[in-house]
């Protein structure tokens, strides 16, 4: 055995109809764009695989809404162990901004981190998406100094303006969240082994697989 | 919340578990599902509630007289028969129906002292406890209110709005008995521990899960092999039941039930001659082939003749194997000695699959967790989920024998195939009176929250899920086996250093109160040892209206009810419905959730 480690993340996509959440995990996922986008049925999330480092490689998984939840009632099966998340709106549709400050709360009522990471907020990422359609004439660039305050009032832990179209910035936005929970993993680390030496009360799954798998964390 | 498409294949109705397997199970097929909840969260009568919920639940419950009135002014019976676009309309009232599903609530919170608070603090809370309400006036509950509120904020220095929240709930709570006029000195002392209580509880409340009614998995159930095949078991997480204990009346204590081989050898509560007996009963009900003889002659007696003449098996032991082994819900007479070693052997098979349970509990709300898991299953496959959308009518065609749809309450009209709901969705008119006395089943239920687990052997975990059943004793004035569960953090039921215990009994007498039929065994949970601090106790009685009290001629052919969660501890009876209601409106050639095609694993 090498000494790879393997993360593996659960990362939530939410936000209004429309705004462009299946297109960009398509994108990041798949390195693919369409306009004329059919859900993927029978399926919870993607799955990208990420070489990280040399020694590190994380293995992300991005669970949409999957569209059919579109009034936002979610189950706790959706939320439940995601680590961090991706608010989108788009920026031709004011409206869908609007909507952002309700996914927030929503995701900071419903999802905390681990209680050996100190149970705060996931972290979470705003998406200023569809900006490839600015240039057409539709929207406007976002105001970044208004962005800043607006996320830091909000508690987004940063921004960034996307296309899944022309593929713009969407790496580097699921790069920033990677980055920053491993670092909140890397913090916590020595906590975290020390409770999971203590906690060997192990959580039963009902699985034709290896009842011992780890889930999450490192393995 | 309007929606484009208004054609749907099946609308199902109410998001409780029979449902929600039927909703995963029809979208698997490739149809098109509507899943609609008058409520704000999944779940229905099976849901869990958080702490917050849980008091915006009593509140409700304590109105449901006021709900239910002004329910009935709103959509009068008279509405029954009015045409919609030529169709007729039938009222559906679920929230009536489900809040008189619930009664004789009653809510306890134990003032305690938070540990953060200074001298100085103290001194401030507790300074002159004694106020003077002079209800000799107009609108003189308000008035009590407003003066208690008022005395108790000014007590916390910048109270937060969930301080503010706390004091709320508990002057509600403490007005509901006051007399309309006369004037009395009030001591507020305890409700200043009170809300400290409530502050504290109100501040965790997302890790407080109150499952209504509580349950659990058998290990070997269909239930569990659905889980597996269909995939959608690996949304959920599990703790094993790891101890089962039955008290006894003549000592008064808690005695460990040995439930597996290796416990009986070990076991210390047990004399060495009942070890033999005992042995010597479960590998009878283990074995493949039973003794004809042996059914030919105690077959049809009770269970409790054959292991007394049988096996020689009395007093606690005895106990032992009809309440905690066999699980015998009811008056232990009613059960045949075939039907005993049935159920015996069903808990001794179960044994072994998961670690050394019988059982499994769901983490965080029990069958509403197992109900989420199904509905965004259903999501993932199409379905499309409406919460918190009242629905007020059926649309039938003319000689009422099919309907066409539902109208919302906000006017929406969506049209479908098949209709399916829980019985809370169901018309008055539908239920048969005949059938309502067989039907019908109560079960008063307790949930107590402590700092302490109430139920532990030495040497064991705090944090281990504990079952313990009080069997019927007439010392203790306990007539049908009382089952308590034990929960905590490992569950994921309540926070950390708490304990969650859920208690039920089948109750003969719906006009009796729960409190009544429970409050021996909370009594003896509650002294089992010093150190226990009880911060919360729930009391409420529960209606089980099962679908057979739906008279089938009176029924739109293509809507179809789903029972209520029954007394019953494992989830095989609404799996069981649920397979039944698919063969019947999918047909026999449908598969019922088949294995699923693509891994999600191995997608990338």
């Amino acid at each position: 055995m090498s000494n790879v480690r393997e993360y593996l993340y659960k990362f939530l996509v939410v936000g209004d109809l429309g705004t462009g959440k299946t297109s960009i995990i398509k994108r990041y996922v798949h390195n693919i764009f369409s306009m004329h986008y059919k859900s993927t049925i029978g399926v919870d999330f993607a799955l990208k695989v990420i070489q990280w480092s040399p020694e590190i490689v994380v293995r992300l998984q991005l669970w949409d809404i999957a569209g059919q939840e579109r009034f936002g009632n979610m189950t706790r099966v959706y939320y439940k162990e995601a680590l961090g998340a991706f608010v989108v709106y788009d920026v031709t549709r004011p409206q869908t901004f609007e909507g952002v400050r309700k996914w927030k709360a929503d995701l900071d009522s419903k999802i905390s981190l681990p209680e050996a990471w100190g149970g705060g907020n996931i972290p979470v990422v705003l998406l200023a998406n569809k900006s490839d359609l600015i240039g057409e004439g539709h929207g406007q660039h976002a105001n970044p100094t208004e962005m800043d305050t607006f996320c830091k009032e909000n508690g987004f832990i940063k921004w960034f303006e996307t296309s899944a179209k022309d593929n713009t910035n969407i790496d580097e936005a699921a790069r920033h969240l990677v980055t920053t929970i491993l670092g909140i993993e890397r913090e916590h680390l020595d906590r975290h082994d020390a409770e999971n030496f203590e906690n060997n009360n192990q959580q039963l799954r009902v699985d034709s697989r290896d009842k011992n798998r780890n889930d999450g964390g490192c393995c | 919340m309007n929606l484009d498409q208004t054609e749907f294949d099946y609308i199902i109705l109410g998001t409780g578990l029979t449902e929600s397997i039927l909703a995963a199970a029809i979208a698997k097929t490739g149809k098109s599902v509507l899943h609609v909840d008058d409520a704000d969260y999944y779940g229905g009568k099976w849901a869990a509630h958080s702490f917050g919920d849980l008091l915006k639940w009593i509140r409700t419950q304590r109105l449901d007289g006021d709900i239910a009135n002004k329910e009935t002014n709103d959509a009068p019976p008279s509405l029954n028969g009015l045409s919609i676009d030529g169709k007729h309309a039938v009222n559906v009232n679920a929230l009536k129906a489900r809040n008189e599903s619930i009664r004789h609530v009653s809510f306890f919170c134990y003032p305690t002292e938070s540990d953060n608070i200074t001298e100085d603090d103290k001194s401030t809370l507790y300074s002159d406890t004694n106020i003077l309400l002079d209800m000799n006036r107009e609108s003189p509950l308000d008035y009590a209110r407003d003066t208690i509120v008022k005395a108790l904020s000014d007590r916390f220095t910048n109270p937060s709005k969930i301080t503010k929240e706390a004091i709320e709930f508990e002057v509600d709570q403490l007005v509901l008995g006051f007399p309309p006029t006369s004037s009395f000195s009030l001591d507020i002392k305890d409700s200043i521990g009170r809300v400290q209580t409530l502050k504290e509880a109100l501040d965790a409340s997302r890790h407080y899960n109150f499952d209504l009614s509580p349950k659990l998995l058998s290990c070997r159930g269909e239930m569990v092999e659905v889980l597996i095949k269909s995939g959608i078991g690996r949304y959920l997480e599990f703790k094993g039941l790891e101890e089962s204990y039955v008290f006894e009346a003549e000592s008064q204590t808690f005695d460990k039930v040995p439930i597996s081989k290796e416990d009986v050898f070990s076991t210390d509560t047990i004399a060495l001659i009942d070890k033999r007996k005992l042995m010597r009963f479960l590998t009878l009900a283990m074995s493949d082939e039973i003794d004809p003889s042996i059914l030919e002659t105690y077959g049809n007696q009770p269970f409790k003749t054959m292991l007394e003449e049988k096996f020689k098996i009395n007093g606690k032991l005895q106990m032992a194997i009809i309440y905690a082994i066999a699980l015998v819900h009811d008056d232990a007479e009613k059960v045949s000695a075939s039907e005993g070693l049935e159920k015996t052997r069903a808990y001794l098979k179960s044994l072994g699959r998961f670690g050394r349970c019988a059982f499994l509990r769901p983490l965080y709300g029990g069958a509403s967790e197992v109900a989420q898991a199904f509905c965004r299953a259903c999501a993932v496959h199409g379905g499309i989920y409406m919460l918190n959308q009242p629905v007020d009518k059926f649309l039938l065609n003319e000689d009422r024998s099919q309907a066409s749809g539902i109208v919302t309450r906000d006017g929406q009209q969506f049209t479908s195939k098949w209709i399916i709901g829980s019985m809370e969705y169901m018309n008055e008119e539908w239920i048969s009176k005949q059938a309502e006395e067989e039907s019908t089943r109560w079960t008063s239920r307790a949930i107590l929250i402590t700092n302490e687990p109430p139920i532990i052997s030495e040497g064991s975990e705090k944090e281990n899920i504990r079952f313990s059943v009080f069997p019927p004793s007439e010392q203790d004035d306990i007539a049908k086996p009382i089952f308590a569960l034990q929960l905590s953090i490992e569950s994921m039921s309540c926070p950390r250093n708490k304990y969650m215990t859920y208690l039920s009994v089948i109750s003969d007498e719906p006009e009796r109160d729960a409190k009544s039929e429970l409050e021996k065994a909370v009594e003896k949970l509650i002294k089992n040892s010093e150190h226990i601090q009880p911060l919360f106790l729930l009391y409420y009685k529960q209606r089980s209206q099962e679908s057979s009290l739906i008279a089938t001629d009176s029924i739109p052919k293509n809507i179809i009810a789903c029972s209520d969660p029954d007394e019953l501890l494992d989830l095989d009876e609404p799996l069981s419905e649920a397979q039944k209601v698919f063969i019947r409106c999918c047909g026999e050639d449908e598969e019922f959730l088949p294995a699923p095609e693509v891994d999600p694993d191995l997608e990338e």
